[in-house]
């Protein structure tokens, strides 16, 4: 394969109309190799420190910061518009105006980079050792002491195994025994904020939009408690549920139930969005895409099945594995996709191009696999959890990490913004130190370790304003200038996924794509088209003196008109369809019909 | 005359039956009656007759009135009838040639018919108000295109005073002032404003002695008397029209130029440049009004003529010697400066005479002694003699010319206070490696692959371009050194150095890459001995090995990257690469080859894709044990795997390619058929519709386009539209990306929201096209618009229109 091949824009543009790069590619391939040679073309138009510098004020670093092409690169929008291809006018003007907007805009965030002043690092070994053999107590008498106390063990032998949830902000765990125990606490400061025993089995716990409440899968129903255990609602929708994910900017409460159905519920207004019967059996082994909200869920036939609201049938389906699929994991950025199988393998793809990046053989099947936000993979096998690094494009033989748990592991998962790995087991609850695992910096606006009450409540409000905004764009007008922005506000409030759950999408910039109708729907205008009905005419005669408008003469002009016209509409739509034939005949037809024979000119005229 | 024969014959047969009717009696009266028509006839026979009537007065009246007499046939009483009846023509010759005057004089046209005229009016009135309106066309431009206009627009000026403005107004008031004023206006030193010389020096000046003023006098007459003769002179050698005197002139006028400079370049170096610069552009003027040597129209006239015109032959040939000698200029000074140095500075080599020696193929000019063959050729036999006298002339000259140089070289050799080197310090310092031994120009190189010829063209312009740049920066240095003689030589050995050395740089680039690819592919290949060496317990079978082959390279690739990159986020890009990689090629499976067709039928078979090389890790068994690693344990560990095959479900494959098969089918446009068995036929039982008719009624659906998992065989992507974004989505375009969706999709391709922009971005994107200050009268636009539009236009110089900035 020649990588160093670089596409123009109308190679990938036809590339993509042939649909040999699949359609999600085109904006997910914004930092590929082939912008970057684009981009290094027009260098001089780009690079602030082309500009001219301004000798006299005395700044020693004149101009805008310089920034790299990875920085860019990071936050690009991908191709920007030629503006020289629009009509002059006004409109040009501001489209002109609009560009070099975005692309000052692009260098301020790309500057605002600055004020990440947190880094991140791995654990590395010294010659001859290896990081898989450093065990835990090993690494906790290591680091500080604040690090230190994240690295603990809740020994609960009585109701486990235990599945575990972190909040978004990392903040808060809540943990479900499957024998009945729910506790939710703060784990930083080992707060505990409630334990309550549910009585029944417990499948899956899940957070909400905030710390304030969270949803128990329980043996029959599910269930929402607040944080201090108090039974807030108790969902009979949601029947015999196996596994929950919580879509945060949607507010959606997702299950999929032991009798193949998957349910998504808005937890904003307690409605049930859509319930699809999957017919792909018991579901129990799901996970969210974090970047397009779409599930993803594993079968027992080999499939990772893809799905969203607004359609009834999966969106994607990947053949991952020969072999019953047992876990499933997509990246934050919504591009690498784990799917372990009981064969014992575990596979990465790319989710851009469905391709298998690789595959790896682990000691045993991965019950659990698990993304950091810094790419480690953490695998559960058996009573172990292997944390692997690099397995996307490198390839490691041996894990980075490896722990042992008191009992099998039931619940993975690793701490946002904390280099912190969660385990639920059969004897409790572990949490291991995973150095280099989570973000080191973290979006306040977007969540925030350390909030307060007032920003919580601030942000939930602000959560679902933004939610409710925006009904169905009737009213953009797409012919003015200023459309671009409510368009553009549309689109990017969900660019992460959508906020409306229909607008939940594999591609999560189709709401900025134009509908074009497709060849199906063309097809079928075409086809009613030959099978028109002539309209009912509803016709009420004048009413007329001298006799003339009595009940048999009003019934027979009546009749009168209505005949005149259906035979008008009849000779049209025969017209028409004649012409459809026709076209579809094609034009050599036609002419063959025409070609005249010497003969020809002893016929008949009138015939 | 038909109807005069017609009459004619009827009365005849009239006659006849006249005569075979009535008696004898009634023959008496015919004869008059007959010979009447027959008047009547003849005179309507004459057509000048025939038009008019003869009118006769047949009646008497009792008084003689215009109302009773018959019309005359012109009626019209000619003015000049009436003259001619006054007689006596001398009296009344005034009258006569008011008349003929009245005569001559035009008549006013007559009035338009009252449609005709509106018609006018309305397109002159239309005319008018286009013109009017189009006056406010670029204002209107302007305001549309404006980033932001913010009402009312009129804004209070602001600018600063300047202090003549503001002393102009000053009226002394305090009597400190006034006292001060008084000094100021009664000063005699004040020198009063549009005078040279102010009151006190002009007394100055007049204040002289009469023997002083006599001897100033005298002195004023003398130069006066030098002034004209020598402008007298001047008069008379300006009307010399000798050529050869011209030619002496110039060259004493050059030699001066060059005395001059030899002087500044001593004193005043920058003045010096300036002056070479100056000199330079002359020979620039001079070369550039000279006409083509023999394809000017002149030529061809004057070559015509030659042969006859004695005149004409000297002028052409007059004409060719000057075009040799201003072409001969640069190459024989390029020719100087190379000797001098070749005397001067031995080391430094032939290096700037090669660029423009005077042979050079690729240019024209240089060639004289091809241009003076080519001109013979031309000429004939005539042109062999004067080429020949010109050759001659040329020798002479050439000689004269060399004693010059010796002899200016002498003096230049005497002058001591001239540094000795050509090329200064300062260049030396400029050009690090100067010394680096001359190279053979690029021409010389052997030539590239034509694949990388462009871009190796493309880097010798950026080379050249850098050189430019590089000399730029060399003038100042230069411009501090004494030696301005050498400057244009040293500029151009720089230039050529420099241009070598790119040649030289792009030259090493392009070769260790290609090193660097084959090292790549013989690590690739070395990879693959490796691997294939490692794997041996399980021999692959071909398809794997060629899967291996593929994963090796691009694992080799993915290291090149990484070893390019280098830096954290090492991942990313490399997973980038991937993509492009499969963007390059539509199928990444390790199935495809390259030469597989671009459109093919959907890929069906999900095993080629899924069978990806697995690695074993070493990663722990439920037991405990290491798994990696050992053999021993890898042998259990295959046979585990293979009861693990046993149970495998082989038909999870097949049954997922079917389910993508009736995916496919489903997604399918479907044939309408039209037929109906017994329609237009005969029907019944076992009566089969002919396959003719069949086909006639059945409508083929034009074949979809790709799906998007045609290339995946391992992936179902559902093809089902999702109604409920439809919805949400644009549907219309904007008529200003003229129906180019990828347009209007790239326009709206960037947030403007503030959850995912800095806040002045934000602000920058969503600004107001309007905004307006609350509680202002905003005035309808009048003329003073327009005015305002001009001067903006103005002041931008003419380029962008409309953008109203607002003050800072």
């Amino acid at each position: 394969m020649e990588s160093a091949k670089v596409l123009t824009k109308k190679e990938r543009r036809q590339l993509r109309q042939q649909g040999r790069v699949p359609h999600k590619l085109k904006e997910l391939s914004k930092a590929t190799q082939v912008l970057k040679a684009d981009r290094k073309k027009d260098n001089r138009t780009r690079q602030p420190w082309n500009r001219p510098k301004n000798a006299d004020d005395g700044d020693p670093f004149p101009g805008p910061v310089p920034h790299s092409h990875s920085q860019l690169d990071k936050y690009d929008w991908g191709e920007g518009l030629d503006v020289s291809s629009l009509r002059p006018g006004p409109h040009q003007a501001h489209a002109r105006r609009r560009e070099r907007l975005t692309e000052q805009a692009l260098h301020e965030m790309a500057t605002g980079e600055m004020l990440l002043q947190e880094e991140d690092g791995f654990l590395e070994a010294d010659e001859g050792e290896d990081t898989a053999d450093i065990s835990q107590s090993e690494l906790r008498d290591a680091v500080d002491i604040t690090s230190a106390t994240k690295q603990f063990e809740l020994r609960l032998r009585q109701f486990g195994p235990y599945c575990a949830n972190y909040t978004r902000n990392g903040r808060q765990l809540v943990l479900g025994g499957s024998l009945g125990h729910v506790a939710a606490l703060d784990w930083v400061t080992k707060q505990l904020m409630c334990e309550v025993s549910v009585g029944e089995s417990v499948h899956d716990v899940k957070w909400l939009h905030n710390e304030n409440m969270f949803a128990v899968a329980q043996k029959e129903w599910v269930f929402v408690y607040d944080s201090q255990g108090t039974e807030l609602h108790c969902l009979k929708t949601l029947h015999r549920a196996l596994k929950l994910e919580f879509l945060p900017y949607h507010f959606l409460l997702t299950c999929c139930t032991e009798r193949g159905l998957l349910n998504w519920l808005d937890v904003s207004t307690g409605r049930i969005v859509t319930q699809t019967h999957t017919r792909m059996g018991r579901l129990g082994v799901m996970c969210q895409n974090p970047a397009n909200a779409v599930l993803c869920l594993g079968h027992t036939r080999g499939v990772v099945s893809m799905w969203t609201p607004s359609v009834p049938e999966p969106v994607a389906k990947i053949l991952c594995h020969p072999h019953p699929v047992q876990a499933v994991s997509v990246d934050h950025t919504g591009t690498y996709l784990a799917t372990g199988s009981v064969d014992r393998t575990v596979k990465v793809w790319d989710l851009r191009t469905y391709g298998c990046l690789q595959s790896y053989r682990l000691g045993a099947g991965a019950s659990h696999l698990q993304w950091s936000q810094k790419h480690l993979l953490a695998a559960a096998v058996g009573n172990t959890v292997e944390v692997y690094r690099d397995c996307i494009t490198g390839t490691p033989d041996r894990p980075y990490l490896r722990h042992k748990m008191a009992g099998s592991v039931s619940g993975l998962q690793f701490c946002p913004y904390e280099d912190v790995l969660g385990c639920g087991h059969r004897n409790g609850f572990t949490s291991m130190l995973v150095p280099g695992a989570g973000q080191a910096n973290f979006d306040a606006y977007e969540s925030n370790p350390y909030q307060t009450k007032k920003q919580r409540r601030e942000a939930e409000v602000k959560q679902l304003l933004e939610k409710r905004r925006l009904g169905p764009p009737i009213g953009i007008d797409t012919t003015g200038i200023r459309s671009h922005i409510a368009i553009s506000i549309h689109r990017r409030i969900g660019v992460r996924s959508s906020i409306q759950p229909e607008l939940i999408t594999l591609d999560p910039v189709a709401l900025g794509q134009v509908d074009t109708a497709t060849l199906q729907e063309k097809v079928q205008a075409k086809e009613k088209l030959l099978f028109v009905k002539t309209p009912k005419i509803d016709y009420t005669p004048r009413k007329k003196t001298k006799g003339r408008s009595k009940d048999g003469k009003m019934a027979a002009r009546k009749k009168g008109v209505r005949g005149l016209e259906q035979r008008k509409y009849i000779k049209e739509a025969k017209k028409a369809s004649k012409a459809l034939i026709e076209a579809e005949k094609g034009p050599a037809k036609a002419a063959t019909a025409t070609k005249k024979a010497v003969l020809d000119r002893f016929k008949k005229k009138s015939l | 005359m038909d109807g005069g024969l017609e009459l004619d014959e009827t009365d005849a047969v009239g006659g006849v039956m006249f005569d075979d009717a009535s008696g004898d009696e009634e023959v008496d009266q015919a004869p008059a009656a007959s010979h009447d028509r027959l008047l009547q006839n003849i005179n309507r026979l004459d057509s000048k007759r025939a038009g008019r009537s003869i009118v006769q007065r047949s009646e008497a009246a009792p008084e003689i009135s215009e109302f009773h007499m018959a019309a005359a046939e012109d009626a019209g009483v000619n003015v000049h009838d009436l003259l001619t009846s006054l007689g006596d023509q001398a009296r009344h010759a005034g009258l006569r040639r008011e008349v003929n005057r009245a005569k001559h004089q035009r008549k006013l046209p007559a009035p338009l018919e009252k449609p005709q005229a509106l018609k006018v009016q309305r397109k002159a009135g239309y005319e008018k108000t286009t013109k009017e309106v189009t006056r406010w066309e670029n204002v209107v431009k302007q305001r549309r295109g404006a980033e932001h206009l913010s009402f009312p627009l009129e804004k209070p000026d602001i600018g600063l005073e300047t202090s003549a403005e503001r002393t102009a107004a000053f009226v002394p008031q305090t009597p400190l002032e006034q006292e001060i004023a008084a000094l100021l206006g009664g000063s005699t030193a004040v020198v009063p404003a549009g005078q040279i010389l102010s009151e006190a020096e002009r007394q100055a000046l007049a204040a002289m002695s009469l023997d002083e003023a006599l001897e100033r006098r005298k002195q004023l007459a003398k130069h006066r008397a030098l002034l004209t003769y020598q402008e007298a002179k001047h008069r008379r050698q300006n009307k010399i029209k000798s050529r050869k005197y011209r030619r002496v002139l110039k060259k004493e006028r050059l030699k001066q130029h060059l005395k001059e400079f030899e002087q500044l370049k001593i004193c005043d170096p920058e003045a010096a440049l300036a002056k070479l610069r100056e000199m330079e552009k002359q020979r620039v003027e001079e070369r550039m009004s000279q006409r083509h040597k023999n394809t000017g129209k002149w030529a061809r006239l004057q070559a015509i003529k030659r042969k006859y015109d004695p005149a004409a032959r000297e002028a052409l040939a007059e004409n060719l010697r000057i075009g040799r000698e201003k072409t001969q200029k640069t190459a024989q000074s390029a020719e100087d400066g190379s000797s001098d140095e070749e005397e001067e500075e031995g080391e430094e080599g032939p290096v700037a005479s090669a660029a423009v020696a005077p042979t050079d193929p690729s240019n024209p000019w240089m060639a004289a002694d091809s241009a003076a063959d080519s001109v013979a050729d031309t000429y004939g036999r005539y042109d062999k003699f004067w080429t020949e006298q010109e050759a001659a002339k040329r020798r002479l000259r050439e000689a004269e010319r060399r004693e010059e140089d010796a002899q200016e070289d002498r003096e230049e050799s005497e002058d001591e206070d001239r540094p000795a080197p050509r090329v200064t310090a300062a260049d030396i310092a400029a050009e690090p490696d100067s010394d680096a031994d001359p190279e053979p120009l690029e021409s010389e190189e052997p030539p590239r692959p034509a694949g990388k010829k462009g871009k190796a063209l493309k880097r010798k312009a950026d080379a050249q371009t850098e050189g430019k740049k590089k000399t730029k920066k060399l003038k100042k240095g230069a411009k501090k050194a004494q030696d301005i003689d050498g400057i244009f030589d040293t500029y151009e050995k720089v230039i050529t150095k420099k241009t070598k050395k790119a040649a030289k740089l792009s030259k090493d680039g392009d070769e260790p890459s290609a090193k660097k690819q084959k090292k790549q592919k013989k690590k690739g290949a070395a990879k693959k001995a490796k691997k294939s060496g490692s794997d041996e317990d399980e021999p692959p079978s071909g398809d794997e090995a060629e899967k291996m082959d593929v994963s090796a390279e691009r694992r080799a690739t993915m290291e090149e990257l990484e070893g390019l990159v280098g830096d954290k986020a090492a991942p990313q890009p490399s997973a980038e690469e991937l993509v492009a990689e499969t963007e390059a090629d539509p199928a990444p499976g390790p199935g495809s080859g390259p030469g597989a067709p671009a459109r093919s039928a959907p890929e069906l078979d999900p095993a080629k894709f899924m069978a990806v090389e697995t690695r074993r890790l070493r990663s722990l068994r439920p037991g405990g044990d290491d798994a990696g690693g050992d053999d021993a344990l890898d042998d259990a560990d295959d046979a585990r795997m293979t009861m693990a095959e046993a149970f495998a479900d082989d038909d999870v494959v097949a049954e997922f390619r079917e389910e993508k098969e009736s995916t496919i089918d489903a997604d399918k446009p479907k044939d309408i058929d039209l037929a109906l068995p017994g329609w237009g036929d005969w029907g019944g039982k076992n009566i089969q519709m002919s396959a003719k008719k069949r086909r006639r009624l059945l409508f083929k659906a034009p074949k979809g386009p790709q799906r998007k998992d045609h290339h995946l065989g391992h992936v179902i992507l559902s093809e089902k539209r999702n109604e409920a974004l439809r919805a949400h989505q644009p549907s219309e375009l904007p008529h200003y990306v003229s129906g180019s969706v990828a347009a209007f999709e790239a326009s709206i391709r960037a947030p403007i929201g503030r959850t995912w922009l800095p806040a002045r971005a934000h602000e920058q994107l969503t600004q107001p096209a309007v905004s307006i200050r609350a509680g202002t009268v905003i005035k309808p636009m009048d003329e003073s618009a327009l005015l305002a539009g001009r001067r903006a236009r103005g002041s931008s110089g003419g380029g962008r229109m409309g953008a109203r900035r607002r003050p800072k």
